[in-house]
């Protein structure tokens, strides 16, 4: 039994040929998928055996009818996050690949650089490397400042 | 031959189940969920046919054909918590992979900035304008 928070959890259930010869067919005529149909005819069985009995079957009914309105939009919300979320994915690990690329030809150009300095004994003065957002700001200005025709 | 299959279940319906098929006791619930399966579909079967019969008759709100309505929602109730719940465990797991790749690409951009400044310095200094 697998559980992923005790939120669901995953019951292998062996069914002997008796139990699948009763399960299949209907699971067929309705067109459910099987795992979802074995689910229905889970919860069938629990309607019918498990459930108290109800006093007020119209109040029950409508209660469990809001249930699975409430339950239906929930999925659909979460579904609709999911094919989102993949997207924002992809998009994400192309861009963490690409800037690992980058990274590393930075890398051995500035390693490369470095070599040069030393050898013709260059010494840089110190100086605190710049703040992401200043830098931004700074390419900003350098791109505009290239497109200007004056 | 039989079949194995994997079911999920909603954690909180496993725990009605469980105590719903106590008699059965407490190492037998695998064996338990098979009957109630069995009777699952021997029973949804059987509805299906008392339907057609009852819808024949005008009066909508007969308790008969209410109990079979509130089966019938309740099965789906069931099903659809599971399959709520696991979609919801989904998106939180790739919502916490999107945050994990932003940070991570966030770090990267602070990391090109930084060397594309020490290489803009160092190709000054060795006065190398490409």
């Amino acid at each position: 039994m697998s559980q992923d928070r005790d939120v669901v959890v995953t019951l292998p259930l062996a069914l002997d040929d008796a139990t699948w010869a009763e399960v299949e067919p209907v699971i067929h005529a309705q067109g459910w998928r099987g795992d979802e149909g074995v689910r229905l005819l889970l919860g069938y069985g629990a309607a019918v055996h498990l459930d108290p009995p109800e006093e007020d079957l119209l109040r029950a009914l409508g209660a469990l009818r809001a249930e699975l309105a409430t339950l239906r939009h929930r999925a659909f919300l979460a579904d609709q996050a999911v094919r989102t979320l993949r997207m924002n994915r992809t998009g994400l690990e192309a861009s963490v690949a690409q800037a690992r690329r980058s990274l590393r030809r930075l890398e051995r150009e500035v390693a490369d650089l470095r070599e040069r300095a030393s050898k013709a004994g260059v010494v840089l003065p110190e100086e605190a490397p710049p703040d992401p957002q200043a830098e931004a700001r700074r390419r900003l200005r350098d791109l505009f400042a290239r497109g200007r025709t004056e | 031959m039989g079949r194995m299959v994997n079911v999920e279940i909603a954690g909180e319906d496993l725990v009605r189940l469980a105590a719903g098929l106590s008699a059965w006791g407490d190492d037998a619930l695998e064996p338990a969920l098979v009957w109630l399966l069995w009777e699952g579909a021997n029973h949804f079967a059987l509805d299906q046919r008392r339907w057609e019969q009852l819808r024949t008759n005008n009066d909508t709100v007969q308790p008969a054909l209410l109990e079979l309505q509130r089966r019938e929602v309740a099965a789906h109730v069931f099903s659809m918590r599971a399959r709520t719940l696991r979609t919801e465990l989904e998106r939180d797991a790739l919502q916490a992979e999107v945050d994990a790749l932003s940070q991570e690409y966030e770090a990267l951009r602070r990391r090109l900035v930084q060397l594309q400044w020490e290489c803009r310095r160092l190709r000054m200094a060795v006065g190398d304008g490409g």
